[in-house]
C-alpha cells in the first residue's frame, strides 16, 4: 500500500501539472490577436449551446410550444416562425448550436485519436501495419466522400452518433498520413535512438516520445476538422440526411428553401442559420490556425495559413474540410507520399 | 514522364477494383429491397422473384459483383431499375452538367483568387491586404450551399435576367453555336443558367486560392533570385509576374486540381439548392429509391474521374516546376 503512494503522488502532480500547462496555453491563445477573436467566438458559441434552454425562450422540440405559421419578426418571436411548422426561428438557432459543437467538437476528438494510434502506428511499427494502413489511406482518399456518406447513413442510420461515426471512419486517413511522415522523421531523431537503446519497449517510445511531438498537428488538426465537419454536417441535413429527430443548421435551410422562405420574402430565416455555421467554422478555423502559430514556432506568422496547409499535407484537408461540401480542400499529390526518400514538398521533411 | 505515367495508370487498377468491392457491399448491405420498392405493397412474392431473377439479385453476392464488374470492365454498368435506362445513358447525361458547372466553378475561383492572391501579396501590410484576406477568410468559412440560397433570395429573385432553378443548353454546345453560326445567345443562355450556381460553388475555392497565392507569393518574393532579378533593373511587375508568380502557383495548382476532382462528388448539394442536372444529383435520389446500377456506376465513375484528375495534377506539377523529376 505504501509502495504506491508516491506513484499517485506522481500522478497528481503530473495532471496538476497539465492543468497549469492547460491554462498556460490558452493565455498564450489569448494573447494572440486572432486567438482572442477564435476563443471568444468559440466560447460564446459553448455559452449558447450550454444555456439553449435559458436562452431560447421557447423549446423548438416541444410541439405544445408551435404558434400560428409564418409570423414576421416581433419582439416576441425575435426571427418569426416558420412558414411550415410555426416554430419559433430564434430558438431553433439556438437549439441548432448544440447539433453543431456536439457533432462537430465529438468527430474532430475522435479523429484526432484514431488518426494518431494509426499514424504512429504505421510510421513507427512499420512494415506489414504500414502497408496496410496506408493501403486503407489510398482507397479511401479516391473515393469521392459524399456518395460515400450517404450510402453509409443508409446502412447504418442516420441518428447522430452514427453520423459521427461515418464522419470518424472517412476523416482519419490524412491526418494519419501526415502524423504518419511526421514520426518517420521523429524515428531517426536522437532521443528516439537513445530510448531505443536504453532497452525502453517500443509502447513506451511511441506513447512518451512519439505522440508528444505529434500534438501540435493533433491540436491543430482537431479544430480544423470539427471545423470542416460542422459544414459537412450542414450540408448534410440539407440533403435531409442528418438526424431526422434534431434541429440543425443544415436542416433550417432545408426547411427554409422547402417552407418557400424566399418566395414569402423571408430573408432572416435563410439568414441566420447560414450565420450560425458561419461563425461556428470560422471560431474553429482561426483557433486551429492560430494554436499551430503557437505551438510550431518554427512557423512565421505571416504565411500561417499557407504553412498549415503545407503541413497538413491535403489529405486531410481533403477529406476533413472538403468532405461533404465545396469545401476548402488542401492538396497533395500522391506521387510525393510514398516516394523514395525525395524531400516532400508539403512538408518540407524526408519522407 | 511516360513511364510514371504507365505506372501510375497500372496502381489506378487494384485502387479501382477496391473501391468497386466497397460500393458494391455497401449498396447491397444497405437496408431495403429495390424490387419490393419497385413494386409496392400489393406485389405478390412471385412477382418480386420473378423481378429479383431478371435483375439477378437472387444470385450470391461474389457472383452478382463479378458479373457486374465484368460487365463494367467493358463500358457497361447495367440498367436502371427505376427508370430501365442504362445507367451509362444516365451517367453521361448528367456528368456533362457536372462538369460543366466544375470547370465554370473553378475558371471563376481561379480568375478572381490569382488576382486577388497578386494584388493582396504586393501590397502587403496595407488595408487592401487586409481586407481582401478577411473577404477571403470569410468565403472559406462560409457553406457554399448556403451562400446559394443567399444568391438565389438577393440576385436571382431581384434580376429577372438570371433563372433560378435548372439549366438549359450546355455552354459548351453555346460555344459551338458561336463559332459555328456567329451568334452568341445560345452562350449567353447557357451562361445565364450556370453563373449562379458556379458562383456558389467556387467561392470558398477562390478564397482559398487567394490566400494561398499569397502566402505563396510573399514566400517566394523573399528569395535571393528574386532580389538578383529587382537588381537587374526589371520592371516590378515582370519580377512578381515572371519570376515570382510561376513559382508561387505550384500549391494553387494542387489545389485546383484536388478541388476540381472533389467537386464532381461535392457539388451534389449545390446542385440540389439550384436544381442542377447534376451526377451527384442522380446519385444521391438513386440511394433514396434503392436503384444499385446507378448509385453503383455513379460512385464508380466519381472515383475514376477524382482519380485521373490526380494524375492530371501530378504531371501538371511537373510542368510547372521543371526541378521535379518523375522517374
Amino acid at each position: 500500500m505504501k509502495k504506491k503512494l508516491p506513484i499517485h503522488h506522481g500522478m497528481a502532480r503530473g495532471i496538476e501539472k497539465r492543468l497549469k500547462n492547460t491554462g498556460l496555453f490558452i493565455k498564450r491563445i489569448w494573447s494572440h490577436k486572432q486567438g482572442k477573436i477564435g476563443l471568444t467566438m468559440v466560447g460564446f458559441l459553448v455559452v449558447v449551446a450550454i444555456f439553449a434552454p435559458y436562452i431560447a425562450p421557447f423549446n423548438p422540440y416541444d410541439v405544445a410550444e408551435r404558434t400560428t405559421k409564418g409570423l414576421p419578426p416581433s419582439s416576441k418571436h425575435l426571427l418569426g416562425t416558420t412558414i411550415n411548422t410555426g416554430q419559433d426561428i430564434f430558438s431553433m438557432l439556438v437549439y441548432g448550436t448544440r447539433v453543431s459543437l456536439i457533432v462537430g467538437v465529438t468527430s474532430g476528438i475522435c479523429i484526432a485519436i484514431v488518426g494518431s494510434i494509426l499514424g504512429v502506428a504505421a510510421g513507427y511499427i512499420g512494415g506489414l501495419v504500414d502497408s496496410l494502413v496506408m493501403r486503407i489511406v489510398d482507397i479511401m482518399l479516391v473515393i469521392p466522400t459524399l456518395p460515400l456518406v450517404i450510402v453509409l447513413t443508409n446502412v447504418l442510420g442516420r441518428d447522430y452518433w452514427t453520423i459521427i461515426l461515418i464522419f470518424v471512419a472517412l476523416g482519419w486517413t490524412g491526418l494519419a498520413r501526415t502524423i504518419r511522415s511526421l514520426v518517420l522523421v521523429l524515428k531517426n531523431s536522437n532521443y528516439v535512438k537513445a530510448a531505443e537503446l536504453a532497452g525502453a519497449s517500443r509502447w513506451h517510445i511511441m506513447i512518451r516520445h512519439i505522440l508528444p511531438g505529434t500534438s501540435h498537428l493533433l491540436i491543430m488538426s482537431t479544430a480544423l476538422s470539427s471545423a470542416g465537419i460542422m459544414v459537412a454536417e450542414a450540408g448534410l441535413s440539407f440533403l435531409g440526411l442528418g438526424d431526422p429527430t434534431a434541429i440543425s443548421w443544415g436542416k433550417m435551410l432545408a426547411e427554409a428553401q422547402r417552407g418557400g422562405a424566399l418566395l414569402f420574402g423571408a430573408w432572416w430565416w435563410i439568414l441566420t442559420p447560414g450565420i450560425g455555421i458561419f461563425l461556428a467554422v470560422f471560431s474553429f478555423m482561426r483557433l486551429g490556425i492560430v494554436m499551430e502559430e503557437i505551438m510550431n514556432p518554427r512557423m512565421q506568422r505571416s504565411s500561417g495559413v499557407y504553412k498549415v496547409f503545407k503541413n497538413l499535407n491535403s489529405a486531410y484537408v481533403e477529406e476533413v474540410f472538403n468532405s461533404m461540401d465545396d469545401y476548402a480542400k488542401i492538396g497533395v499529390t500522391p506521387a510525393f507520399e510514398h516516394g523514395k526518400g525525395e524531400v516532400t514538398h508539403e512538408t518540407g521533411l524526408k519522407a | 514522364m511516360f513511364r510514371y505515367i504507365i505506372r501510375r495508370l497500372i496502381q489506378m487498377i487494384p485502387l479501382l477494383i477496391g473501391i468497386s468491392i466497397l460500393v458494391f457491399l455497401l449498396v447491397h448491405l444497405s437496408p431495403g429491397d429495390p424490387i419490393r420498392m419497385l413494386l409496392g405493397e400489393e406485389a405478390t412474392g412471385e412477382d418480386v422473384a420473378r423481378l429479383n431473377a431478371v435483375y439477378g439479385f437472387d444470385q450470391p453476392l461474389p457472383t452478382q459483383y463479378f458479373r457486374w464488374a465484368t460487365r463494367a470492365i467493358k463500358g457497361d454498368l447495367g440498367v436502371s431499375i427505376r427508370q430501365t435506362i442504362p445507367v451509362n445513358t444516365l451517367i453521361f447525361e448528367r456528368l456533362g452538367a457536372t462538369l460543366e458547372l466544375a470547370i465554370v466553378s473553378v475558371l471563376i475561383a481561379i480568375s478572381l483568387g490569382i488576382p486577388i492572391g497578386i494584388f493582396a501579396a504586393t501590397r502587403r501590410g496595407s488595408l487592401w491586404d487586409y481586407l481582401s484576406m478577411i473577404v477571403s477568410l470569410i468565403g472559406v468559412s462560409m457553406p457554399g450551399f448556403w451562400l446559394g440560397l443567399m444568391l438565389l433570395s438577393y440576385v436571382a429573385l431581384k434580376v429577372d435576367w438570371l433563372p433560378m432553378f435548372g439549366r438549359d443548353a450546355s455552354v459548351l454546345n453555346g460555344l459551338w453555336v458561336l463559332v459555328t453560326q456567329f451568334r452568341a445567345d445560345v452562350l449567353l443562355n447557357a451562361l445565364r443558367y450556370v453563373l449562379l450556381p458556379a458562383t456558389a460553388l467556387g467561392v470558398s475555392m477562390m478564397a482559398i486560392i487567394a490566400r494561398l497565392t499569397r502566402s505563396s507569393l510573399l514566400e517566394v518574393l523573399g528569395k535571393d533570385y528574386i532580389r538578383t532579378a529587382q537588381a537587374k533593373g526589371l520592371k516590378h511587375r515582370v519580377v512578381v509576374i515572371k519570376h515570382g508568380l510561376r513559382n508561387a502557383l505550384l500549391p494553387v495548382i494542387t489545389i485546383v486540381g484536388i478541388q476540381f476532382g472533389s467537386m464532381l462528388g461535392g457539388a451534389v448539394v449545390t446542385e440540389t439548392v439550384f436544381a442542377w442536372p447534376g451526377v451527384g444529383r442522380l446519385v444521391v435520389n438513386a440511394i433514396s429509391q434503392r436503384d444499385f446500377p446507378i448509385v453503383q456506376g455513379g460512385v464508380l465513375m466519381m472515383a475514376i474521374i477524382f482519380t485521373f484528375v490526380n494524375l492530371l495534377v501530378d504531371i501538371s506539377y511537373a510542368l510547372v516546376n521543371p526541378r521535379i523529376r518523375y522517374d
